[in-house]
């Protein structure tokens, strides 16, 4: 019954195609791995702006009441012009003068705790300056959101005002309000609505690459390796009539296969929620978000590279546990390895430079970010390129060698990082 | 009854030494000098209390353990240059080569026929083959992780003999399953000496070895104590029973200077 020996490629793909059709039946793995990505994250990114705009809009329904303190020929001036100029829901009310210490006016602002809400109480107290070398003086609660908002209402209706003031006093001296601005600048911006929105999309989809190849390698990689473990199957595996180095690299690739799925759905969907919000708000934003699908297929070998490597690093780690628990544990702190790099990744001014290409995971992506706006730098790539792939060789051969130990590879062992440098190195075939 | 490309013995363990180093125990010397020798069609019961160093020894046989010091071959095959060659050997079996819960059973013995070079239509044929002499068809399809322990037994049996090696290495295969399960095991393992196959198995139920094994080896503190054919274990000890003769050569190790 005894058959030939197969080619290294034909053990291998059955290895990594079991592996993969098991994470596939594993409810943890495809909630994490597909469902997660393609509902969840666009579900809740979308649910943030909502709610922000709900924060918005409710931010400009709320009245909030501002007392004008000073002397009535100054309050006659201009409490009409702020009641005029404000289209916001602010009531101003002229007090006349009025000499509040700074008690007086914390207990006038800051009502007292438990206290029930006061209609008569203000949000903020505008005190008019006596004369015209001395300024005017805005006193609110910084702790109160009322207050803060009154702050900023009172602000802009200000230079709204300062404004109609100079116009009023330049007309009183024959000149036009224009005359008193020396110098104006308007700004015109070259790039087109689609240009903005491919930006847009640069700014967060090249850190969801990292979050989400990282949480689709998560699971699969514990599974298949502490997982083992802990079902009592880790001893049948060492049975495969193949290399265990083949084995493993088997699991590696099943890893990668979930990690990049989960990826690619992820910007997809995403990318299309994205663009989804930005209907939602009308012609007021003048960015056009089309998918970038280009773009994104000009991505996909990095992004692959991309997954290997975190998929052979997240296995050599889980397989030094010996339970599911364990490896949830190990890896949780793992993740900021790539999870810090990407949002280091992300800052403003950072660009793909030769340099930066050298740095794993920032890397991928800036140069995401790069190919995302349509940036032309075949080096740069070409050696983040070569540094994934360097860096996922390592990974790989480092997983081979930890997992080989024949301590690592039964089932109830685990081992500490310590053990596994002074241990004298057993390697199984 | 030998298989002719095999001229030698089936297995053949010569001083055989397995040290484990452990945080929490030390070091622990699991095989100290361990010989043994088995042939086609004979069934070798390997004999110890817990903690014998059967299990270590089975594994160093089946390649999944290196050996610290000596020479284990299968079918001539050194264990421990060529694991792999060894594994294509073997079918093996144990209470720790559990399934894999999220394949059926097919499945299964679909992916082991796979890796052990079987394909297309002979790889269905045999598959048939084994679902019908094991009696799989009733839950042929069903997840592993639903099935009962005999049933699961008899997949991983299965399993084990997908590609018909000629020698099987079972480590206590009748612990924990019940009476028919057990039975079932029993007529398997003659079965496979019928065929000319070499069997060895561990095993501390004394009866079980008693009625099976044409020799027997008694394993104590990772050392071979005696082998031979139950007659043989009588003469050398004295004893009528093996549960008498196990104590013989267990006291005699005991009381030994070395021990």
């Amino acid at each position: 019954m005894r058959s030939p020996q197969q080619p290294a490629w034909l053990g291998l793909g059955t290895v990594a195609l079991q592996e993969l059709q098991s994470s596939l039946r594993d409810r943890q793995t495809v909630l994490n791995a597909v469902v997660l990505p393609i509902v969840l994250y666009p579900v809740l990114f979308w649910l943030i702006v909502q709610g922000f705009l709900v924060v918005q809009g409710h931010k400009e329904r709320t009245a909030v009441q501002v007392w004008l303190a000073g002397a009535a020929e100054q309050l006659a001036q201009v409490e009409p012009k702020l009641v005029e100029g404000t289209d916001l829901p602010t009531e101003y009310i002229a007090k006349g003068p009025m000499e509040l210490d700074e008690h007086e006016l914390r207990a006038l602002l800051m009502p007292p705790t438990g206290a029930a809400p006061d209609p008569d109480r203000p949000e903020a107290v505008l005190v008019l300056p006596p004369d015209s070398d001395s300024d005017s003086a805005l006193y609110i609660a910084s702790t109160r959101s009322d207050s803060e908002l009154a702050a900023s209402r009172v602000q802009s209706d200000l230079t709204d005002l300062q404004q109609t003031l100079r116009q009023e006093a330049a007309a009183a001296r024959g000149l036009s309000g224009e005359d008193l601005v020396p110098l104006r600048i308007e700004n015109h911006t070259v790039t087109t609505s689609r240009d903005q929105g491919a930006f847009v999309l640069s700014l967060f989809l090249p850190m969801m690459i990292v979050f989400m190849s990282v949480m689709g390698a998560f699971f699969p990689a514990v599974d298949s390796t502490a997982g083992e473990k802990e079902r009592g199957t880790a001893e049948t595996t060492l049975l495969i009539p193949i290399p265990r180095s083949r084995v493993l690299l088997g699991k590696i690739l099943a890893t990668t296969t979930l990690a990049f799925l989960a990826t690619l759905l992820n910007l997809i969907s995403m990318g299309l929620a994205a663009r989804h919000l930005l209907m939602t708000l009308g012609p007021s934003v003048p960015i056009d978000i089309q998918f970038p699908f280009l773009a994104l297929l000009y991505s996909l070998p990095l992004i692959l590279l991309f997954c290997f490597f975190v998929s052979a690093v997240l296995t050599a780690l889980a397989g030094l546990t010996k339970s599911f628990k364990e490896g949830q544990a190990m890896l949780g702190p793992a993740q900021l390895v790539f999870i810090l790099p990407a949002v280091i990744g992300v800052m403003p001014g950072l660009e793909l430079t030769p340099l930066t290409a050298l740095i794993p995971v920032v890397n991928v992506v800036l140069a995401v970010r790069a190919i995302l706006i349509m940036q032309w730098l075949p080096l740069a790539y070409a050696i983040t390129a070569g540094v994934l792939l360097a860096a996922a060789w390592i990974a790989v051969r480092l997983c081979v060698r930890l997992l080989s130990l024949e301590a690592l590879a039964f089932a109830g062992t685990s081992m500490s990082l310590k053990d596994l440098f002074l241990r004298s190195r057993h390697a199984n075939s | 009854m030998q298989t002719p490309e095999n001229p030698g013995p089936a297995i053949e363990a010569t001083g055989l030494f397995k040290t484990f180093h452990s945080r929490e125990r030390g070091v622990v010397n699991a095989v100290q000098g361990l010989d043994l020798t088995c042939h086609y069609g004979e069934i070798f019961g390997l004999l110890g209390p817990n903690g014998a160093g059967k299990t270590t020894t089975l594994r160093m046989l089946a390649g999944i353990l290196v050996p610290s010091a000596g020479v284990a071959r299968i079918a001539g095959v050194d264990a421990g240059i060529d694991p792999i060659a060894v594994r294509q050997r073997i079918g093996f079996l144990s209470g720790s080569t559990g399934l894999y819960p999220r394949l059926t059973a097919v499945e299964t013995l679909r992916y082991f026929g796979k890796l052990h070079g079987l394909q297309g239509a002979a790889l269905e044929q045999r598959i048939e083959e084994l679902v019908a002499t094991f009696r799989l068809h009733e839950f042929a399809s069903g997840r592993c992780e639903g099935l009962s322990t005999g049933q699961r037994q008899r997949v991983s049996i299965a399993r084990a003999v997908v590609h018909d090696p000629d020698v099987l290495i079972l480590d206590e295969p009748t612990t924990g399953l019940d009476i028919l399960a057990a039975s079932d095991m029993i007529d398997f393992i003659e079965s496979r000496r019928s065929a000319g196959r070499c069997v060895l198995f561990s095993t501390h139920i004394l009866s079980e070895a008693e009625r099976l094994c044409d020799r027997i080896g008694i394993v104590y503190h990772g050392r071979t104590l005696a082998a031979g054919t139950l007659d043989e274990l009588r003469a050398e000890s004295g004893a009528q029973f093996l549960e008498q003769i196990f104590k013989v050569f267990v006291e005699r190790a005991s009381l030994a200077p070395n021990a």
